[in-house]
C-alpha cells in the first residue's frame, strides 16, 4: 500500500530519480515538495509524483480512455460548467500576469473557453458515464489539456447530419463548417475560431475524438486527420502554446 | 449609449454567460433613442470568444445595425472573435 506522504528518499524511488535531484528541483522551484514540515522536512504526495512522472497529457489520456469510469483528481476535474468557467478565468489571469505570455494569453484562454464549454454544451443531460471535463494547464510548459467522456463529435453531429460516415469526417466538418449538434440553435463557430487562433499564433493543437485525431499547426493549409491507435469515446484536446 | 463590456466581466467566454448578459441588459437597451449611437467599449477585457460574442454582439448588430460601433478592440481574442463572427454572420461590425 502506498503511503499518503513520502519522504524525499521514498519519493525519489517512486519517480526513479535520485534524492539529490528531487532536492535540487525543490530548491530551483521546478518541482516543489507537496509539504514542507517543521525543520524543513520535505514530504511528497503520490498524486504530485504521478503528475511529475506521467504528465498532464498521460493523466488525461488514461482518464478519457479508461474502460472503468472514474472521476479525475479534483485538481483537474470540472464536474459542472461553473467550475470550468472559474478555471478558465484563473488561466486567463495567470497568462495576463505573465510578461512572457501576455501577448498570446487571450488567445489561449479563449481557446480553452471554447473547447471546454463545448464539452458541456454538447453533452449536458447525455453524459455516458462521468459528467464534466478534465481541465489542466502548465504555463511553464505552455501546455493546456482538456478532455471529456462525452458522446464525441461523431455522435453529436450525426444528430443533425445522420449521413456522416466516421470520426474523421465528423472532425473535419466540426472544424470547417458552421454546423452544430444543437441546431436549430445558432451555434457552430467555436472550433472555426480555434483553428484561426492556432493558425495566427504559432500554437499546435491535437484534437482526438473516436478513432480520429486532428493535428493543427500554424500555417497549415488543409486539415491533417489521422487514425488513432487509442480510440476515445469523448474528446481529448492538447494545446501547446 | 456607451456599453462598457468589463462591467460584465473581463473573461467573457461562455455562451450561457453571453446570453445572460444580453438578457440582463435588454431593459437598458430599451432606453436607446431612435437615432442614438450604441458604442460597445472592449477596454479591460482580457479574453473574449465567439460564443459569448454571438450571444451579445450579434443581437445588438441585428437591432441597431449601422448605429452600433465597437471601440478598443485591440485584444487579440477580441479581434479574432469579431473576424469570426463577421465571416459566419456575413455582417460587418463598425469599428
Amino acid at each position: 500500500m502506498v503511503k499518503n506522504l513520502l519522504t524525499v528518499t521514498e519519493a525519489a524511488e517512486y519517480v526513479g530519480v535520485s534524492a539529490q535531484t528531487l532536492r535540487r528541483w525543490h530548491n530551483k522551484g521546478s518541482f516543489r515538495a507537496s509539504f514542507v514540515g517543521p525543520g524543513g522536512r520535505r514530504l511528497y504526495t503520490p498524486a504530485d509524483l504521478e503528475l511529475l512522472s506521467k504528465g498532464l497529457v498521460q493523466i488525461a489520456k488514461e482518464w478519457v480512455s479508461a474502460t472503468t469510469p472514474y472521476q479525475p483528481s479534483p485538481d483537474f476535474y470540472c464536474q459542472t460548467s461553473d467550475v470550468l468557467k472559474a478555471r478558465v478565468e484563473r488561466l486567463a489571469r495567470e497568462l495576463e500576469a505573465s510578461t512572457g505570455l501576455r501577448t498570446i494569453g487571450s488567445l489561449v484562454s479563449s481557446v480553452a473557453g471554447e473547447i471546454g464549454n463545448n464539452a458541456f454544451d454538447h453533452n449536458i443531460g447525455n453524459w455516458p458515464d462521468v459528467p464534466g471535463a478534465f481541465f489542466a494547464y502548465d504555463c511553464g510548459k505552455r501546455l493546456l489539456v482538456i478532455a471529456d467522456r462525452g458522446r464525441g463529435v461523431l455522435a453529436t453531429l450525426r444528430q443533425v447530419r445522420p449521413a456522416i460516415r466516421n470520426d474523421s469526417e465528423a472532425i473535419h466538418i466540426a472544424f470547417t463548417e458552421v454546423l452544430t449538434g444543437r441546431a436549430p440553435e445558432h451555434r457552430g463557430n467555436g472550433l472555426k475560431y480555434v483553428r484561426k487562433a492556432v493558425d495566427s499564433s504559432g500554437f499546435k493543437l491535437s484534437f482526438a475524438s473516436g478513432n480520429a485525431v486532428l493535428t493543427l499547426l500554424s500555417g497549415q493549409a488543409g486539415l491533417n486527420i489521422q487514425t488513432s491507435i487509442m480510440p476515445i469515446a469523448g474528446c481529448l484536446v492538447v494545446l501547446k502554446f | 449609449m456607451l456599453i462598457l463590456l468589463k462591467k460584465f466581466g473581463d473573461v467573457l467566454t461562455s455562451r450561457q454567460a453571453g446570453r445572460e448578459a444580453y438578457s440582463a441588459f435588454l431593459p437598458s437597451l430599451a432606453t436607446v433613442k431612435a437615432d442614438e449611437l450604441v458604442t460597445v467599449n472592449f477596454e479591460g477585457v482580457i479574453s473574449f470568444t465567439p460564443s459569448w460574442g454571438d450571444e451579445f454582439l450579434t443581437p445588438l448588430l441585428n437591432k441597431f445595425t449601422t448605429r452600433l460601433q465597437l471601440v478598443n478592440t485591440d485584444n487579440p481574442s477580441v479581434r479574432l472573435t469579431l473576424e469570426t463572427l463577421e465571416e459566419v454572420n456575413l455582417q460587418k461590425f463598425l469599428r
